[in-house]
């Protein structure tokens, strides 16, 4: 077992060049025939575990295709990304999902938008582009105009698309809109009885290409914002990971106060978002009155998200270097005395609800996820503690004022929905005493750093613990302070395939609860799937022929 | 000849206006009012405050509103026979209001305590009836986990009010009528050792009424969050608005045999004043419809194989043991 910083740098010097980006961070370049063997020992053999494929096109830079595998090691405190040049013109290298499946969304992401091939990929097929895309256009690659690109998809004539047959069983669908989720996925169950044997998801139905827009429109500065509307509920996260991505990358020291206001945001963001999770899971139990009692107590911290940044939602806090507002005395003393009220109030309820025997018998042995599924899954965040993983990027990658915080990371071995419950309900709480330790101890300065200047082709990795798990955002910075790649990872990117996992053979009375456990963040719809009753063939249509009356 | 016109003339009208068809729709816009308000006080929610006095003339506007929509038939779903399952439920409703003392003219006979009975079930089937006469996945399911339940719910409402009628017979010769039951029913109160089989009965058949109105912990077949409306996600306008009519006097409908066969009808005032009849009815209704909403507040939705395993472990037991003894008391 290699723990030691300077061993692993050796083993990863036998693989490649390895250059340490920022504090704690390493990329190592690879050949493509050595990706396997080095992720299986970062994954496998060190206990670190997969966090995102990057693909990137620069073939402006040096000529060849990029993908970037992101490794976190938590004992060893340290990332290491696996950089691997991609030639351009026979555009294949290895998959690594026969190794980790988690991988196999993010290989399939890279193989839609950079068209990079991966050996030996169990399911090769479209993730995220709609399927009556056109063939050969890969959006993410540089020559790829947005402009061009329109004109190309508005001439093009494209009819049914016949995707696949449907199956023996009985489908039961969940979404595109459903009201158990108040996002637009698609889930589809199929069920004997009241059996689920097997489920299938579609999602990505508006993908927003927000990687695209920040790539070619906007600056370094501008990008934050259009960041924080990746999430409807815990956008921040976002917002700071991008700028301590490309604060790592240009090596920007931010004041200390304002990581203190940005970690107070951060916490303030996962009580709020744990409490709308609890809100949801008791109303998909069929439990409103618990949904509203918790949702009366989520108000009083949208207050105080309303005192500090202005905002409920959207606080528009950050800007690369520091934050924009600050907070007085005044604020703080508010702040503590609602936090107060608000933790006397949830402990009465939470506490009194989590026991109600409808809600155990519901929830306890149901959607199970054992620790190796997980591993394989390389999931994040609270589902991954609840399966006996114990990770979280504020303790083993501190950033903002994590480092000089006390706190607890809740871990529980059962892996099913109750202990998920749980582990957001300790959470809640150390957030609450995070809260308040910050709020004590703010110490005084800037609120920026001065002289931001952001250095050409740098990169740099943004960690952050999201309410919904980690959540990464890898940077390459670009010329005339722009961004040249942007991969933000949401935490329900690596969380959503795990479902499929606790599906099977439950009830389809749990699926919206074991659906709902991972607290997924989904997106917008543009399509139907219509499913025709005498064929039982599945047809994919597109809006326009729904409106010519189809 | 004259007093058979005269008769047929008197459930015309009781049929049609009271307690037929105008006051039950009356009582349902009260009682779907104040269960809303009484469930979202409940939950520190303010519930329909602007239509009306407080909020009274909301389930008014909301039957309106649903009765001048458009009736849309999806393909493949049939136009005609929703609505004549639904007029027949509904007829089947006020029939049993007919068979109560709070009609005017009632009708009776020995042993139509059966005949209560068989009316009472038609609205389930015709709610079951309709979630299968649609093509959608949540109507069949939905029916399927209605039907699964009213295996159990029928046989333990059905046991319950059986136990004050076999006892009113036994004790008082009211020949296992509904009406000459609700009339008598009182006296059974001042037997100490009749107490407690009617509270165990009592108790019974409020939880499996609750079953039986598909409301929380039992609103399984209709459970939103897993298969949207169940038999009723296809249905909208006036159809919808006749199946909310139907759960609605239902509620009415049921809430006023149990307080009839359980709670002593007009007890304290039998030989007085009509409306203070008329007002202890009213509250003793009312407190029924509070109860079965405080449960509803109260509990989280249960799984359907966790409600029929309830319901036969504990209702059904207890009802038919509540019955048993009654016989042989």
């Amino acid at each position: 077992m290699l723990t030691s910083i300077t061993e692993i740098l050796n083993l990863l010097k036998k693989y490649g060049k390895v250059e340490k980006i920022h504090k704690d961070t390493y990329v190592v370049e690879i050949s493509p025939g050595k990706v396997r063997e080095l992720c299986e020992i970062l994954h496998w053999k060190l206990n670190g575990h997969f966090s995102v494929t990057v693909g990137s096109d620069e073939r402006p830079v040096n000529g060849y295709f990029g993908v970037y595998h992101v490794f976190l090691l938590d004992k060893q405190k340290l990332s290491v990304i696996v950089h691997v040049k991609v030639n351009p013109v026979t555009l294949k290298i290895p998959s690594i999902t026969p190794i980790i499946p988690g991988a196999n969304w993010h290989e399939r992401e890279a193989h839609d938008f950079f068209g990079i091939f991966f050996e030996e990929h169990p399911n090769l097929e479209r993730l995220i582009l709609p399927y009556d895309w056109p063939e050969g256009i890969h959006p993410l690659r540089k020559d790829v105009n947005v402009r061009e690109l329109r004109y190309k998809l508005l001439k093009k004539e494209t009819g049914l698309v016949v995707e696949k047959k449907a199956e023996e069983e009985y489908i039961v669908p969940i979404g595109p809109y459903h009201p158990a989720l108040h996002e637009p996925e698609y889930f589809e169950l199929y069920v004997e009885g009241e059996k689920i044997v097997d489920a299938r998801y579609k999602g990505f139905h508006v993908h927003r290409g927000i990687e695209k827009v920040a790539e070619e429109r906007l600056t370094i500065n501008q990008v934050p914002f259009i960041a924080e509307r990746i999430c409807g509920i815990c956008g921040y996260t976002h917002n700071v990971a991008y700028c301590q991505a490309v604060e790592n990358a240009a090596r920007i020291d931010v004041p200390l106060r304002a990581k203190y206001i940005r970690s107070i945001l951060l916490e303030i963001e996962r009580v709020h978002s744990h409490l709308l999770w609890f809100g949801v899971l008791f109303h998909l139990l069929g439990f409103d009155t618990g949904f509203m009692m918790t949702w009366l107590v989520r108000e009083k911290i949208m207050d105080l998200a309303e005192i500090l940044t202005g905002n409920r939602k959207n606080y528009g806090m950050n800007l690369v270097g520091g934050v924009r507002r600050d907070i007085n005395e005044e604020k703080i003393k508010l702040s503590l005395e609602t936090l107060d009220y608000v933790e006397y109030k949830l402990r009465k309820i939470l506490d009194k609800m989590l026991k109600l025997k409808e809600i155990t018998s519901r929830t306890k042995e149901i959607g199970l996820l054992s620790r190796e599924e997980a591993r394989k899954l390389s999931v994040v965040g609270p589902v991954a503690r609840a399966s006996g993983i114990s990770t979280d990027v504020r303790r083993y990658h501190p950033y903002a004022a994590y480092s000089e915080l006390e706190f607890k990371v809740p871990v529980y071995d059962a892996g099913d929905v109750y202990s998920r419950a749980l582990v957001r309900y300790d959470e809640i709480f150390e957030s609450i005493s995070m809260l308040k330790q910050l709020l004590k101890n703010i110490p005084k300065g800037d609120l920026t750093a001065e002289n931001v200047k952001v250095p050409e082709y740098r990169k740099g990795l943004g960690l952050t613990e999201a309410p919904r798990g980690e959540n990464v955002h890898l940077v390459i910075t670009g010329r005339e302070n722009k961004v040249y790649r942007w991969r933000p990872r949401a935490p329900s990117y690596n969380n959503v395939p795990s479902t499929l996992v606790m599906l099977k053979g439950e009830k389809l009375a749990d699926a919206p609860a074991i659906i709902a456990s991972i607290d997924p963040c989904f997106s917008c719809t543009d399509h139907v799937v219509v499913i025709d009753v005498r064929t039982n063939v599945k047809q994919v249509l597109r809006l326009k022929e729904i409106a010519r009356g189809k | 000849m004259a007093n058979g016109i005269f008769e047929t003339l008197m459930l015309v009208g009781e049929t049609l206006i009271y307690p037929g068809a105008v006051f039950s729709f009356i009582v349902a816009i009260f009682t779907q009012w104040f269960r809303r308000k009484a469930y979202a006080r409940m939950q520190n929610r303010m519930g329909p405050t602007y239509t009306g006095l407080a909020g009274t003339l909301q389930p008014f506007a909301d039957y309106v509103k649903l009765f001048f929509k458009e009736d849309i038939v999806i393909i493949r779903g049939y136009a005609k026979l929703p609505a004549f399952l639904l007029a027949l439920a509904i007829g089947a409703l006020i029939a049993i209001l007919l068979m109560l003392p709070i009609s005017p003219y009632s009708v009776y006979a020995p042993y139509d305590i059966i005949v209560a009975a068989y009316l009472l079930i038609w609205p389930t089937l015709t709610l079951a009836a309709l979630g299968f006469l649609t093509p959608s996945p949540y109507g069949a399911l939905g029916s399927s986990r209605l039907l699964t339940l009213t295996i159990a719910y029928e046989v333990a409402f059905l046991i319950s009010i059986l136990t004050p009628v076999v006892l009113a017979n036994r004790i008082l010769g009211a020949q296992y009528s509904l009406y000459l039951s609700s009339i008598y029913s009182w006296l059974l109160w001042t037997n100490p050792v009749l107490i407690p089989l009617i509270i165990i009965s009592l108790l019974t058949a409020l939880i499996s009424l609750q079953c039986k109105l598909l409301e929380k912990p039992f609103d399984i077949p209709e459970a939103e969050q897993e298969i949207v409306a169940g038999p009723f996600t296809e249905y909208s306008g006036p159809k919808l608005a006749f199946i909310i009519f139907i759960h609605d006097i239902e509620q009415y409908v049921n809430s006023l045999i149990i307080v009839f066969l359980f709670l002593g009808g007009v007890a304290p005032f039998v030989e007085g004043p009509l409306w203070a009849q008329i007002l202890v009815v009213a509250i003793k209704y009312i407190v029924v419809v509070l109860v079965l909403t405080w449960i509803k507040a109260m509990v989280a939705r249960f799984r359907v194989d966790q409600a029929i395993k309830m319901l036969w472990k504990y209702i059904v037991p207890l009802s038919l043991f509540a019955l048993i003894v009654s016989t042989v008391i």
